[in-house]
Protein backbone atom coordinates (compact mmCIF):
# COMPACT_ATOMS: atom_id res chain seq x y z
CA UNK A 1 0.00 0.00 0.00
CA UNK A 2 1.12 3.70 -1.22
CA UNK A 3 0.85 6.79 0.94
CA UNK A 4 -1.42 8.18 -1.34
CA UNK A 5 -3.37 4.89 -1.08
CA UNK A 6 -3.29 4.78 2.58
CA UNK A 7 -4.54 8.32 2.72
CA UNK A 8 -7.00 7.56 0.43
CA UNK A 9 -8.22 4.74 2.78
CA UNK A 10 -8.25 7.44 5.74
CA UNK A 11 -10.79 9.41 3.42
CA UNK A 12 -13.00 6.16 2.98
CA UNK A 13 -12.60 4.28 5.88
CA UNK A 14 -12.01 6.78 9.28
CA UNK A 15 -15.18 8.14 9.46
CA UNK A 16 -17.05 4.71 9.69
CA UNK A 17 -14.99 3.11 11.78
CA UNK A 18 -14.93 5.85 14.00
CA UNK A 19 -19.28 5.64 14.13
CA UNK A 20 -19.04 1.88 14.47
CA UNK A 21 -16.02 2.29 17.47
CA UNK A 22 -18.05 4.80 19.19
CA UNK A 23 -21.59 3.17 18.34
CA UNK A 24 -20.47 0.44 20.91
CA UNK A 25 -18.28 2.22 23.55
CA UNK A 26 -20.25 5.14 23.65
CA UNK A 27 -17.28 7.20 25.02
CA UNK A 28 -15.64 9.58 22.21
CA UNK A 29 -12.01 9.45 23.45
CA UNK A 30 -11.66 6.20 23.57
CA UNK A 31 -13.28 5.81 20.01
CA UNK A 32 -11.00 8.46 18.94
CA UNK A 33 -7.97 6.73 20.13
CA UNK A 34 -9.05 3.15 18.57
CA UNK A 35 -8.72 4.75 15.62
CA UNK A 36 -6.07 6.47 15.93
CA UNK A 37 -4.23 3.26 17.01
CA UNK A 38 -5.93 1.32 13.67
CA UNK A 39 -4.61 3.60 11.07
CA UNK A 40 -0.74 3.89 12.87
CA UNK A 41 -1.29 -0.15 12.83
CA UNK A 42 -2.15 0.65 9.04
CA UNK A 43 0.97 2.79 8.49
CA UNK A 44 3.16 0.12 9.82
CA UNK A 45 1.95 -2.56 8.32
CA UNK A 46 1.05 -0.94 4.58
CA UNK A 47 3.74 -2.96 3.02
CA UNK A 48 1.79 -6.26 4.01
CA UNK A 49 -1.62 -4.50 4.26
CA UNK A 50 -3.41 -4.69 0.46
CA UNK A 51 -5.32 -1.78 -0.73
CA UNK A 52 -8.31 -3.47 -1.67
CA UNK A 53 -8.39 -5.79 1.66
CA UNK A 54 -7.77 -2.94 3.80
CA UNK A 55 -10.82 -2.07 4.88
CA UNK A 56 -11.79 -5.33 6.40
CA UNK A 57 -8.30 -5.31 7.64
CA UNK A 58 -8.70 -1.69 9.41
CA UNK A 59 -12.23 -3.36 10.77
CA UNK A 60 -10.69 -5.89 12.48
CA UNK A 61 -7.96 -4.23 13.91
CA UNK A 62 -10.17 -1.91 15.82
CA UNK A 63 -12.92 -4.40 17.12
CA UNK A 64 -10.34 -6.62 18.52
CA UNK A 65 -8.72 -3.53 20.01
CA UNK A 66 -12.52 -2.43 21.33
CA UNK A 67 -13.31 -5.84 22.96
CA UNK A 68 -10.16 -5.77 24.49
CA UNK A 69 -10.40 -2.24 25.71
CA UNK A 70 -13.67 -3.37 26.94
CA UNK A 71 -12.33 -6.60 28.49
CA UNK A 72 -9.91 -4.27 30.24
CA UNK A 73 -11.66 -1.43 31.72
CA UNK A 74 -15.66 -2.95 31.75
CA UNK A 75 -16.74 -0.05 30.81
CA UNK A 76 -19.79 -2.15 29.09
CA UNK A 77 -21.36 -3.08 32.65
CA UNK A 78 -23.62 -0.46 32.75
CA UNK A 79 -25.56 2.48 30.31
CA UNK A 80 -23.10 5.05 29.10
CA UNK A 81 -24.18 8.82 29.82
CA UNK A 82 -24.25 9.45 26.95
CA UNK A 83 -27.68 7.38 26.34
CA UNK A 84 -28.74 8.09 28.99
CA UNK A 85 -28.88 11.90 29.06
CA UNK A 86 -30.38 11.35 25.64
CA UNK A 87 -33.19 9.01 26.81
CA UNK A 88 -33.55 12.00 29.77
CA UNK A 89 -33.88 14.80 27.11
CA UNK A 90 -36.47 13.07 24.72
CA UNK A 91 -39.86 13.00 26.37
CA UNK A 92 -41.23 11.63 23.34
CA UNK A 93 -38.21 9.30 21.58
CA UNK A 94 -38.60 8.91 17.73
CA UNK A 95 -38.51 5.31 16.18
CA UNK A 96 -34.49 5.51 15.86
CA UNK A 97 -33.86 6.64 19.46
CA UNK A 98 -35.94 3.63 20.48
CA UNK A 99 -33.63 1.21 18.37
CA UNK A 100 -30.94 2.96 19.51
CA UNK A 101 -31.97 2.14 23.16
CA UNK A 102 -32.78 -1.36 22.63
CA UNK A 103 -29.65 -1.55 21.14
CA UNK A 104 -27.61 -0.54 24.29
CA UNK A 105 -29.19 -4.01 25.86
CA UNK A 106 -27.58 -5.92 23.48
CA UNK A 107 -24.48 -8.32 24.19
CA UNK A 108 -21.22 -6.54 22.70
CA UNK A 109 -21.18 -9.49 20.36
CA UNK A 110 -24.80 -8.86 18.64
CA UNK A 111 -24.27 -5.12 18.49
CA UNK A 112 -21.02 -5.42 16.34
CA UNK A 113 -22.45 -7.89 13.92
CA UNK A 114 -25.66 -5.73 13.32
CA UNK A 115 -23.95 -2.43 13.14
CA UNK A 116 -21.30 -4.12 10.83
CA UNK A 117 -24.37 -5.73 9.11
CA UNK A 118 -26.47 -2.29 8.56
CA UNK A 119 -23.63 0.37 8.67
CA UNK A 120 -20.77 -1.06 6.76
CA UNK A 121 -22.89 -3.43 4.54
CA UNK A 122 -20.73 -6.51 5.00
CA UNK A 123 -21.97 -10.00 4.25
CA UNK A 124 -21.51 -12.86 7.39
CA UNK A 125 -18.58 -14.36 5.94
CA UNK A 126 -16.79 -10.53 5.78
CA UNK A 127 -18.03 -10.14 9.48
CA UNK A 128 -16.65 -13.44 10.20
CA UNK A 129 -13.60 -12.41 9.08
CA UNK A 130 -13.57 -9.28 11.76
CA UNK A 131 -14.83 -10.83 14.62
CA UNK A 132 -13.50 -13.81 14.58
CA UNK A 133 -16.60 -16.02 13.86
CA UNK A 134 -17.74 -18.35 11.24
CA UNK A 135 -20.79 -17.82 9.28
CA UNK A 136 -23.54 -19.79 11.08
CA UNK A 137 -22.35 -18.25 14.38
CA UNK A 138 -22.62 -14.38 13.06
CA UNK A 139 -26.31 -15.43 11.29
CA UNK A 140 -26.85 -16.91 14.67
CA UNK A 141 -25.79 -13.64 16.61
CA UNK A 142 -27.61 -11.58 13.69
CA UNK A 143 -30.74 -13.18 14.23
CA UNK A 144 -30.80 -13.02 17.95
CA UNK A 145 -30.30 -9.41 18.05
CA UNK A 146 -33.08 -8.49 15.59
CA UNK A 147 -35.16 -10.62 17.02
CA UNK A 148 -34.70 -9.02 20.61
CA UNK A 149 -35.04 -5.90 19.09
CA UNK A 150 -38.44 -6.45 17.40
CA UNK A 151 -39.33 -8.34 20.61
CA UNK A 152 -38.65 -4.23 22.20
CA UNK A 153 -40.36 -2.57 19.60
CA UNK A 154 -43.39 -4.76 19.94
CA UNK A 155 -43.66 -4.65 23.46
CA UNK A 156 -43.37 -1.03 23.44
CA UNK A 157 -46.21 -0.47 20.89
CA UNK A 158 -48.32 -2.93 23.33
CA UNK A 159 -47.52 -0.64 26.24
CA UNK A 160 -48.46 2.52 23.77
CA UNK B 1 -43.14 -23.49 -0.11
CA UNK B 2 -42.94 -22.66 3.98
CA UNK B 3 -46.37 -21.95 5.15
CA UNK B 4 -46.33 -18.79 7.75
CA UNK B 5 -47.41 -20.08 11.43
CA UNK B 6 -46.85 -18.78 14.72
CA UNK B 7 -43.93 -21.44 15.33
CA UNK B 8 -41.60 -20.05 12.31
CA UNK B 9 -42.89 -16.56 12.31
CA UNK B 10 -39.50 -14.92 13.42
CA UNK B 11 -37.43 -16.95 11.59
CA UNK B 12 -39.13 -16.78 7.88
CA UNK B 13 -39.60 -12.80 8.79
CA UNK B 14 -35.68 -12.87 9.41
CA UNK B 15 -35.29 -14.33 6.13
CA UNK B 16 -37.51 -11.96 4.11
CA UNK B 17 -35.48 -9.38 5.87
CA UNK B 18 -32.13 -10.53 5.19
CA UNK B 19 -33.15 -11.76 1.62
CA UNK B 20 -32.26 -14.85 2.12
CA UNK B 21 -35.97 -15.86 0.38
CA UNK B 22 -36.35 -14.58 -3.24
CA UNK B 23 -39.00 -14.85 -6.18
CA UNK B 24 -42.05 -16.27 -5.87
CA UNK B 25 -41.99 -17.74 -2.83
CA UNK B 26 -40.93 -13.97 -1.43
CA UNK B 27 -44.09 -12.64 -2.90
CA UNK B 28 -46.36 -15.39 -1.22
CA UNK B 29 -45.15 -14.56 1.99
CA UNK B 30 -45.32 -11.28 2.01
CA UNK B 31 -49.31 -11.50 0.80
CA UNK B 32 -49.65 -13.87 3.48
CA UNK B 33 -47.98 -11.41 6.25
CA UNK B 34 -49.92 -8.46 4.75
CA UNK B 35 -53.20 -10.46 5.29
CA UNK B 36 -53.00 -10.99 8.70
CA UNK B 37 -52.98 -7.56 11.02
CA UNK B 38 -51.07 -8.98 13.45
CA UNK B 39 -48.74 -10.75 10.96
CA UNK B 40 -48.25 -7.14 9.57
CA UNK B 41 -47.36 -5.63 13.44
CA UNK B 42 -45.12 -8.06 13.35
CA UNK B 43 -43.04 -7.52 10.31
CA UNK B 44 -43.11 -3.84 10.64
CA UNK B 45 -41.13 -4.79 13.92
CA UNK B 46 -38.97 -6.89 11.99
CA UNK B 47 -38.05 -3.77 9.84
CA UNK B 48 -37.78 -1.48 12.03
CA UNK B 49 -34.88 -3.58 13.35
CA UNK B 50 -32.30 -2.73 10.70
CA UNK B 51 -30.59 0.44 12.40
CA UNK B 52 -29.21 2.92 10.46
CA UNK B 53 -26.61 5.74 11.75
CA UNK B 54 -27.85 8.55 13.40
CA UNK B 55 -27.16 12.10 11.85
CA UNK B 56 -26.19 13.58 15.48
CA UNK B 57 -23.22 11.28 16.49
CA UNK B 58 -19.59 13.32 16.78
CA UNK B 59 -17.24 13.04 13.94
CA UNK B 60 -13.49 12.56 13.87
CA UNK B 61 -10.74 14.88 12.60
CA UNK B 62 -9.87 12.94 9.71
CA UNK B 63 -6.75 14.73 8.59
CA UNK B 64 -4.93 14.23 11.85
CA UNK B 65 -4.66 10.46 10.54
CA UNK B 66 -3.34 10.97 7.10
CA UNK B 67 0.46 11.15 6.56
CA UNK B 68 2.62 13.61 4.78
CA UNK B 69 6.64 12.20 3.85
CA UNK B 70 7.22 15.40 2.32
CA UNK B 71 7.43 17.00 6.09
CA UNK B 72 9.97 14.56 7.43
CA UNK B 73 12.02 14.76 4.17
CA UNK B 74 12.26 18.42 4.93
CA UNK B 75 13.15 17.86 8.17
CA UNK B 76 16.07 16.05 7.01
CA UNK B 77 17.25 18.20 4.12
CA UNK B 78 17.69 21.52 6.81
CA UNK B 79 19.30 18.87 9.30
CA UNK B 80 22.05 18.18 6.66
CA UNK B 81 22.39 21.30 5.25
CA UNK B 82 22.84 23.23 9.21
CA UNK B 83 25.73 20.84 9.35
CA UNK B 84 26.82 21.25 5.77
CA UNK B 85 27.22 25.00 6.74
CA UNK B 86 29.07 24.22 10.15
CA UNK B 87 31.42 22.24 8.35
CA UNK B 88 32.02 24.93 5.47
CA UNK B 89 32.32 27.57 8.06
CA UNK B 90 34.91 25.79 9.97
CA UNK B 91 37.17 25.30 6.55
CA UNK B 92 37.00 29.18 5.86
CA UNK B 93 38.04 30.18 9.21
CA UNK B 94 40.98 27.72 8.35
CA UNK B 95 41.81 28.74 5.48
CA UNK B 96 41.56 32.53 6.55
CA UNK B 97 43.70 32.16 9.22
CA UNK B 98 46.31 30.83 7.23
CA UNK B 99 46.36 32.92 4.57
CA UNK B 100 46.86 35.82 7.11
CA UNK B 101 49.80 33.86 8.75
CA UNK B 102 51.30 33.54 5.77
CA UNK B 103 54.44 35.36 4.53
CA UNK B 104 53.97 37.33 1.23
CA UNK B 105 56.23 37.95 -1.73
CA UNK B 106 57.38 41.79 -1.70
CA UNK B 107 58.39 44.02 -4.29
CA UNK B 108 61.18 47.06 -4.30
CA UNK B 109 59.28 50.46 -3.84
CA UNK B 110 56.01 49.07 -2.21
CA UNK B 111 55.36 49.77 1.32
CA UNK B 112 55.93 47.43 3.57
CA UNK B 113 57.25 46.78 7.41
CA UNK B 114 59.20 43.75 6.92
CA UNK B 115 62.84 44.40 6.47
CA UNK B 116 63.62 40.59 5.54
CA UNK B 117 61.93 39.90 2.61
CA UNK B 118 63.95 39.04 -0.53
CA UNK B 119 63.37 41.78 -2.95
CA UNK B 120 63.08 41.86 -6.64
CA UNK B 121 63.70 44.81 -8.91
CA UNK B 122 62.39 45.67 -11.79
CA UNK B 123 61.42 48.32 -14.66
CA UNK B 124 58.02 49.51 -14.70
CA UNK B 125 56.06 47.39 -17.30
CA UNK B 126 53.31 48.41 -19.24
CA UNK B 127 50.36 46.44 -20.24
CA UNK B 128 50.71 47.29 -23.75
CA UNK B 129 50.45 44.56 -26.28
CA UNK B 130 54.20 44.35 -28.48
CA UNK B 131 55.13 41.73 -30.59
CA UNK B 132 56.95 38.98 -29.06
CA UNK B 133 60.67 40.34 -29.41
CA UNK B 134 61.63 36.45 -28.13
CA UNK B 135 60.49 34.47 -30.84
CA UNK B 136 59.88 37.56 -33.94
CA UNK B 137 59.65 35.14 -36.71
CA UNK B 138 56.13 33.47 -35.00
CA UNK B 139 53.11 35.94 -35.50
CA UNK B 140 52.18 35.49 -31.65
CA UNK B 141 51.06 38.25 -29.23
CA UNK B 142 52.75 38.31 -25.59
CA UNK B 143 52.75 41.45 -23.17
CA UNK B 144 55.61 43.27 -21.26
CA UNK B 145 54.62 41.50 -18.50
CA UNK B 146 55.59 38.58 -19.69
CA UNK B 147 58.95 39.11 -21.32
CA UNK B 148 59.99 40.66 -18.15
CA UNK B 149 58.84 37.50 -16.35
CA UNK B 150 60.85 35.62 -18.97
CA UNK B 151 63.83 37.48 -18.41
CA UNK B 152 63.24 37.31 -14.60
CA UNK B 153 63.05 33.57 -14.60
CA UNK B 154 66.51 33.50 -16.78
CA UNK B 155 68.37 35.39 -14.60
CA UNK B 156 67.05 33.22 -11.55
CA UNK B 157 67.52 30.21 -12.61
CA UNK B 158 64.61 28.72 -11.62
CA UNK B 159 62.93 26.57 -13.94
CA UNK B 160 58.83 27.27 -13.86
CA UNK B 161 58.96 30.29 -12.02
CA UNK B 162 57.23 32.61 -14.49
CA UNK B 163 54.02 32.39 -13.95
CA UNK B 164 54.74 32.79 -9.78
CA UNK B 165 56.47 36.29 -10.17
CA UNK B 166 54.34 38.83 -9.24
CA UNK B 167 55.02 42.57 -10.94
CA UNK B 168 54.20 45.50 -9.11
CA UNK B 169 54.55 48.63 -10.60
CA UNK B 170 58.11 50.33 -9.20
CA UNK B 171 57.46 54.22 -8.45
CA UNK B 172 61.55 54.98 -8.50
CA UNK B 173 61.94 53.65 -12.00
CA UNK B 174 62.04 56.77 -14.53
CA UNK B 175 59.75 57.06 -16.99
CA UNK B 176 60.86 56.94 -20.48
CA UNK B 177 59.09 57.31 -23.28
CA UNK B 178 61.00 55.41 -25.58
CA UNK B 179 60.63 51.97 -23.20
CA UNK B 180 59.09 50.22 -25.51
CA UNK B 181 62.17 50.33 -28.26
CA UNK B 182 64.66 50.26 -24.92
CA UNK B 183 63.01 46.59 -23.25
CA UNK B 184 63.18 45.19 -26.71
CA UNK B 185 66.98 46.11 -26.93
CA UNK B 186 67.40 44.52 -23.61
CA UNK B 187 65.60 41.78 -24.63
CA UNK B 188 67.69 41.38 -27.51
CA UNK B 189 70.40 41.40 -25.67
CA UNK B 190 70.12 38.76 -23.72
CA UNK B 191 69.05 37.02 -26.41
CA UNK B 192 72.59 37.51 -27.90
CA UNK B 193 74.13 37.35 -24.53
CA UNK B 194 72.72 33.36 -24.72
CA UNK B 195 73.86 33.01 -27.91
CA UNK B 196 77.41 33.76 -26.96
CA UNK B 197 77.47 32.15 -24.01
CA UNK B 198 77.27 28.82 -25.85
CA UNK B 199 80.06 30.25 -28.73
CA UNK B 200 82.11 32.13 -26.80
CA UNK B 201 84.05 32.92 -29.56
CA UNK B 202 82.29 36.01 -30.46
CA UNK B 203 82.75 39.57 -28.26
CA UNK B 204 80.15 41.03 -26.30
CA UNK B 205 79.42 44.43 -28.54
CA UNK B 206 76.42 46.02 -26.09
CA UNK B 207 76.98 49.22 -24.27
CA UNK B 208 76.96 49.18 -20.61
CA UNK B 209 73.85 51.54 -20.73
CA UNK B 210 71.75 49.06 -21.95
CA UNK B 211 73.03 46.37 -19.56
CA UNK B 212 69.81 44.19 -18.21
CA UNK B 213 68.16 46.11 -15.48
CA UNK B 214 67.11 42.89 -14.03
CA UNK B 215 68.52 41.74 -10.48
CA UNK B 216 67.13 38.60 -8.44
CA UNK B 217 68.67 37.65 -5.39
CA UNK B 218 68.12 34.11 -6.26
CA UNK B 219 68.57 32.43 -2.45
CA UNK B 220 65.44 34.26 -1.16
CA UNK B 221 63.82 34.23 -4.26
CA UNK B 222 63.82 30.27 -4.08
CA UNK B 223 62.87 30.42 -0.34
CA UNK B 224 59.84 32.83 -1.35
CA UNK B 225 58.83 31.05 -4.19
CA UNK B 226 58.28 27.55 -1.96
CA UNK B 227 56.33 29.57 0.49
CA UNK B 228 54.27 30.49 -2.09
CA UNK B 229 53.57 27.08 -3.42
CA UNK B 230 53.11 26.14 0.32
CA UNK B 231 50.34 28.74 0.14
CA UNK B 232 48.49 28.26 -3.12
CA UNK B 233 48.37 24.53 -1.93
CA UNK B 234 46.58 25.12 1.48
CA UNK B 235 43.95 22.23 1.40
CA UNK B 236 47.28 19.77 0.86
CA UNK B 237 49.21 21.44 3.70
CA UNK B 238 46.05 20.48 5.97
CA UNK B 239 45.81 16.94 5.41
CA UNK B 240 49.14 16.06 3.47
CA UNK B 241 51.58 15.17 5.79
CA UNK B 242 49.88 15.40 8.80
CA UNK B 243 48.64 12.92 11.98
CA UNK B 244 44.93 11.86 11.95
CA UNK B 245 44.48 10.12 15.33
CA UNK B 246 41.43 9.33 17.32
CA UNK B 247 41.65 10.20 21.30
CA UNK B 248 39.21 9.64 23.94
CA UNK B 249 36.96 12.25 25.51
CA UNK B 250 34.26 12.11 27.68
CA UNK B 251 32.79 15.39 26.71
CA UNK B 252 31.92 14.23 23.52
CA UNK B 253 28.77 11.98 22.98
CA UNK B 254 30.96 8.92 21.39
CA UNK B 255 33.79 9.29 24.17
CA UNK B 256 35.81 10.05 21.43
CA UNK B 257 37.58 12.91 19.38
CA UNK B 258 39.38 13.45 15.74
CA UNK B 259 42.24 15.53 16.09
CA UNK B 260 44.21 16.08 12.57
CA UNK B 261 47.48 18.04 13.09
CA UNK B 262 51.05 18.98 12.07
CA UNK B 263 53.65 21.44 12.82
CA UNK B 264 51.76 24.13 12.61
CA UNK B 265 48.50 23.67 13.53
CA UNK B 266 45.70 21.34 15.05
CA UNK B 267 42.22 20.54 14.64
CA UNK B 268 39.85 18.89 17.06
CA UNK B 269 36.50 17.15 16.48
CA UNK B 270 34.72 15.76 18.92
CA UNK B 271 31.49 13.76 17.89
Amino acid sequence: MTEREYNSSVDQHAKALFRFIFKSLNVREDAENIVQDTFESLWINRDKVEYEKCKSWIFTTAYRKMIDGIRREKKMTEMPEYYQEKGREASQPDLKSIVSQAMEKLPEIQKSVIMLRDYEGYDYAEIGNITGLNESQVKVYIFRARQTLKNYLVSLENII
Amino acid sequence: MKQLNDENIDELMFMLLEGEIQGEERTALLEAIHADTEYSKIWAAWQNTVVSPSSDLPDINIQNLKRKSKTVFAVHIRKYAVAAAIILAGFLTVFLINRSQSDVLDVAGTESNKPNKPTLQLPQPSDKITRNPLLPNLDTIVTKSQIIKSMASKKSNIQGIENDIEIIENKNAPNNPNSDFELEKIVKHEIQQDEKSENPVIPAQTSPQNEILVSVETTKLANNYKVQQEEQTWLKRLFGSSKIKIENDTNTRTNRKLVIENKKYQIIAGF
